[in-house]
């Protein structure tokens, strides 16, 4: 087995160029690939050590693929690669404008939630599905710009947009 | 994951929710965010010309460690002075409500908002 393979970051053992854009379907064919060759049961008749490196590998080639595949998760892995890190539990700055947008966002949800107006809770939805495709698109025009202080800023809001739309989503659910 | 009762305790009853008149220039407002887990917090202190902290309120979306950290600071808020209120610490109050360490980044959203309410108060009277 290839010890290399767990020294490579992320983009590495998905043979993907280190870039913001990635394709899921090339994605998703490296993973079902990968996940069959180094698949703990084809190592059953080596010794310990070997069928442990292949756990080892398999756990780390699907962290690759969470990573990889969410906008959000794969912007501040490729910035940490750019020697940026991003630290989502104690930077709360934000400007007040982003925040009150937010509060009132809450607000609306947890009107619409009391009324149980799906109508109202879809349009949120789709609305946050908007704010976050475009800072997706604004997160990828600053990767290639090299832009990398300025990513931070989106990426901070992305996150909040994620946990809203996750949070709309699971009220749309239980209704 | 079982909260301590502290933290039920405020959540249940949290004290001091609302807002204070933030154009008011003995109102200080501080807002912060928790991108990890999307919390928001408001908090707002009103001070007398005395400098001791006669009001605090809080308006908190997030969930039952970010409510009651919030709720318990604005307790321990009123009658201390600026100084005294900058120099609470997240430890003391993840200490007091008990809370595991994936809910200390609540505490610190608490403190944070102490430190930009007090920021806001200050920058509205130094002029």
């Amino acid at each position: 087995m290839n010890n290399e393979l767990l020294r490579q970051n992320y983009f590495e053992l998905f043979a993907l160029k280190q870039d913001y854009q990635v394709d899921k379907h090339e994605l998703q064919n490296t993973l079902r690939r990968l996940q069959k060759q180094y698949h703990p049961d084809n190592f059953a008749a080596e010794d310990a050590e070997m069928i442990n490196q292949a756990l080892v590998i398999s756990s780390q080639i699907n962290q690759a693929y969470t990573t990889l595949s969410e906008p959000l998760s794969r912007a501040i892995y490729l910035l940490q690669l750019h020697g940026i890190n991003i630290d989502l539990v104690h930077d709360t700055k934000f400007s007040s404008e982003f925040l009150m947008a937010q509060i009132e966002l809450r607000e609306q949800i947890a009107e619409a939630e009391s009324n149980s107006d799906f109508d109202v809770l879809e349009r949120i939805e789709q609305n946050l599905a908007k704010e976050s495709s475009a800072l997706d698109q604004q997160i990828g025009e600053l990767f290639s710009a090299e832009q990398y202080q300025k990513i931070k800023e989106l990426i901070k809001q992305l996150a909040f947009y994620n946990k809203l739309e996750q949070m709309v989503a699971n009220i749309l659910s239980s209704m | 994951m079982a909260y301590s009762n502290k933290v039920v305790d405020h959540y249940e009853n949290p004290r001091n929710v609302g807002a204070l008149d933030k154009d008011d220039a003995q109102v200080g407002t501080g807002m912060v965010g928790a991108p990890a887990c999307g919390d928001v917090m408001k908090l707002q202190i009103k001070v007398g010309a005395d400098g001791i902290i006669q009001d605090a309120k809080f308006k908190t979306y997030g969930c039952g460690s970010a409510i009651a950290s919030s709720s318990l600071v604005t307790e321990w808020l009123k009658g201390k002075n600026l100084d005294q209120a900058q120099a609470i610490k997240n430890s003391d109050i993840a200490e007091e409500l008990e809370l595991p360490p994936v809910k200390i980044h609540c505490s610190v959203l608490a403190e944070d908002a102490i430190k930009a309410a007090v920021a806001d108060y200050r920058s509205k009277n130094s002029k």
